[in-house]
């Protein structure tokens, strides 16, 4: 395999180009099954990602790419970088990594960005201040609906 | 109207996702709209009746927990029935229900029926209050799940009134339920492809275990602590692996498979469940029965004597008497004990007869649970043997326990317990590769008497051509 051929170029919706190589991106199952297709060249756009989130979610797949044999970090070094990754991402792009994870299909991405949110929201109050989850029912529909599942309201 | 709204606004999202991400929304609701499979993704990292509860956010999630394939329940209520009502998803891939509420016979079916009728895989009920329904007995449809292949109960009767068919089931795990021989047997003969079976702690009247139908079984664990009742045999020709943690009622291992690659054996006796007399009557027979259970495991790789010491006590005893040890083939040795008197002639003597031994680990850190050693001495007595000397040419300079615990603060004297047990072991083992011992951190947190350990410990491994390792 040549130089070029182990390379691929995505392309984020706003046009930015990276290059990386094929071992990092085909962590995405998405960009697998593009690369598969043939259809597209060395170059993938990828239209539901901006750049400044496909940069953070290369940076991920490099992390924990096995590129020639020099991926061998320990799984304790590997799950403290993710601790960190995570840990001062506001959340907006904390929500736009969920939905690039989504998109691209980046199983372990995925679970790591969901598994922040789900960390930063232990009690339904967390759910309205951390996700800003606007309450659309009315009070009464708000009681009934806690009475029909009053075990679980009930501490 | 509001389905439809958010219809509209999906579908808007997929034309135009340009301008959905170029806006990102500081403040705004952009979480719920975000795909089912986001949020069901989110939900399943939270527990169960969490996500239960977010039904009261928004319109948006009102159902979104009800697809989740993965329902773990760590308390129930009264009503539970009405939640579970709303669950939309047709398969369950995992549900758990720990009970802890006083609830009915009929409530219990509804909750085994909504998991079997969703083609549950993997499931788990465990009983979780003390009060009322412990004779309850599962109905016909829990016995005949064909989507089942791991299951767990805990702490109800195993009678089912079918013939039961789990042909997808592969681990079973019953944990402080009621077990009688004809329900395992039928039991059994309704998994063809068990793989794994697991009974801890359990009561009833289980006579014989007889896995020889059973040819897929590779696991088997068997604790026989507190609640166990009577004599047992265990049939096991298919196994490859063995837990078993047996008690003072008589368990004899039967026709163990050749294969049996590795094994864990150990015994609990309760100090307060030993009379005087009562000890001394059934040392004899605890001695017998761990060595044919020993015999039965002679084709082990890997063995682990657990239980803090009490197995090895009894080894001792049949050691002092001059009873004859099978010969073990065992590579792998892991020993969970102290360095006490009383388990050092049974130590001897296993090594002696382990002549491929090649790692052995003996772990200190566990909690010491051994009979004591009054009860020991008086035994010996009755064998017409005078303990002190019989214990002093057997195991020379180790002390009992209560020595040890008053020398532990003492770095000197445990350095020499220390390399007492070491030279001990490399007499005894001659084809000893490796050594590793693990020491209770409690009494080792000294840095640098540690060092001098390991400087003391490199001299011995140099001198015997063993590697030693010592950890804390």
């Amino acid at each position: 395999m040549s130089k070029s051929e182990k390379k691929i170029v995505l392309k984020s919706l706003d046009n930015e180009a990276f290059e990386v190589e094929k071992a990092v991106a085909l962590q995405s199952q998405t960009i697998w099954v593009m690369c598969e297709d043939k259809c597209v060249g060395n170059e993938i756009p990828l239209e539901n990602v901006t750049g400044q989130i496909l940069a953070k979610v290369i940076d991920y797949c490099k992390k924990h790419a096995v590129v020639d044999g020099d991926g061998d970090e320990s799984s304790e070094e590997l799950k403290n970088w993710d601790t960190e990754f995570t840990k001062n991402m506001d959340q907006s792009t904390l929500f736009n990594m969920i939905l690039a994870a989504n998109y691209l299909n980046i199983k372990s991405l995925l679970n790591l960005t969901c598994q922040a949110v789900a960390d930063k929201t232990k009690t339904i109050d967390e759910f309205h201040t951390f996700l800003n989850i606007e309450n659309n029912f009315t009070p009464e529909e708000e009681a009934q609906i806690c009475q029909e599942n009053l075990w679980a309201f009930d501490d | 109207m509001a389905k439809r709204r958010g219809r509209r606004r999906r579908r808007q999202r997929r034309i135009n996702s340009h301008r959905k991400i170029n806006r990102i929304i500081d403040g705004a609701d952009f979480i719920s709209s975000m795909p089912d499979e986001v949020l069901q993704h989110i939900l399943s990292f939270i527990p169960t009746d969490l996500a239960i509860r977010t039904c009261v956010l928004s319109r948006r999630w009102r159902h979104a927990w009800s697809e989740l394939p993965c329902l773990d329940f760590e308390k129930t209520g009264p009503g539970i029935d009405r939640t579970l009502s709303s669950y939309r998803a047709l398969k369950i891939t995992s549900f758990r229900l720990r009970m802890t509420h006083d609830a009915d016979a009929p409530d219990i079916d509804s909750w085994v029926e909504f998991a079997v009728s969703r083609n549950v895989e993997k499931l788990t009920l465990i009983r979780g209050t003390r009060y009322g329904r412990a004779t309850y007995r599962f109905p016909d449809l829990f016995y005949l799940s064909s989507s089942l292949t791991k299951l767990r109960v805990d702490d109800f009767y195993m009678i089912p009134r079918c013939t039961v068919s789990w042909s997808s089931l592969r681990i079973l795990t019953l944990t402080c339920c009621n077990l009688y021989d004809d329900c395992i047997s039928n039991i059994l003969s309704g998994c063809p492809k068990l793989a794994s079976l697991k009974l801890h702690h359990f009561a009833g009247l289980l006579k014989r275990l007889d896995l020889s139908k059973s040819p897929s079984l590779r696991t088997l664990e068997i604790y026989r602590t507190y609640l166990s009742s009577g004599p047992m045999e265990i049939v096991a020709p298919h196994i490859h692996y063995l837990k078993l943690i047996g008690s003072e009622e008589p368990c004899t291992l039967i026709d163990v498979s050749s294969s049996l690659a590795e094994a864990y054996l150990g015994i609990c006796i309760k100090n307060y469940h030993i009379s005087k007399a009562g000890f001394v009557q059934e040392a004899g027979f605890l001695q017998t029965m761990v060595l044919k259970m020993l015999a039965q495991l002679q084709n082990a790789e890997r063995l682990t004597f657990g239980s803090g010491g009490t197995l090895l006590q009894i080894l001792s005893l049949a050691e002092l008497r001059g009873v004859p040890f099978p010969t073990l083939k065992v590579q792998t040795l892991t020993l969970r004990t102290m360095f006490e008197k009383c388990v050092i002639p049974g130590i001897a003597r296993l090594l002696q007869n382990s002549p491929g031994l090649k790692k052995l680990t003996v772990d200190t850190r566990y909690s010491r649970d051994t009979i004591m050693d009054k009860y020991l001495d008086r035994y010996l007595g009755s064998q017409g043997l005078n303990s002190v000397t019989c214990w002093a040419s057997k195991c020379e300079v180790f002390p009992t326990w209560k020595e040890i615990y008053s020398m532990l603060g003492c770095n000197d004297a445990t350095s020499k317990l220390l390399a007492s047990f070491m030279e001990l072991v490399l007499r005894n083992a001659m084809t000893l590769k490796k050594m590793v011992i693990w020491l209770g951190d409690k009494y080792f947190n000294d840095e640098q008497w540690f060092e001098e350990l390991l400087q003391m410990v490199g001299t011995l491994s140099h001198n015997y051509h063993v590697s030693i390792e010592l950890k804390r």
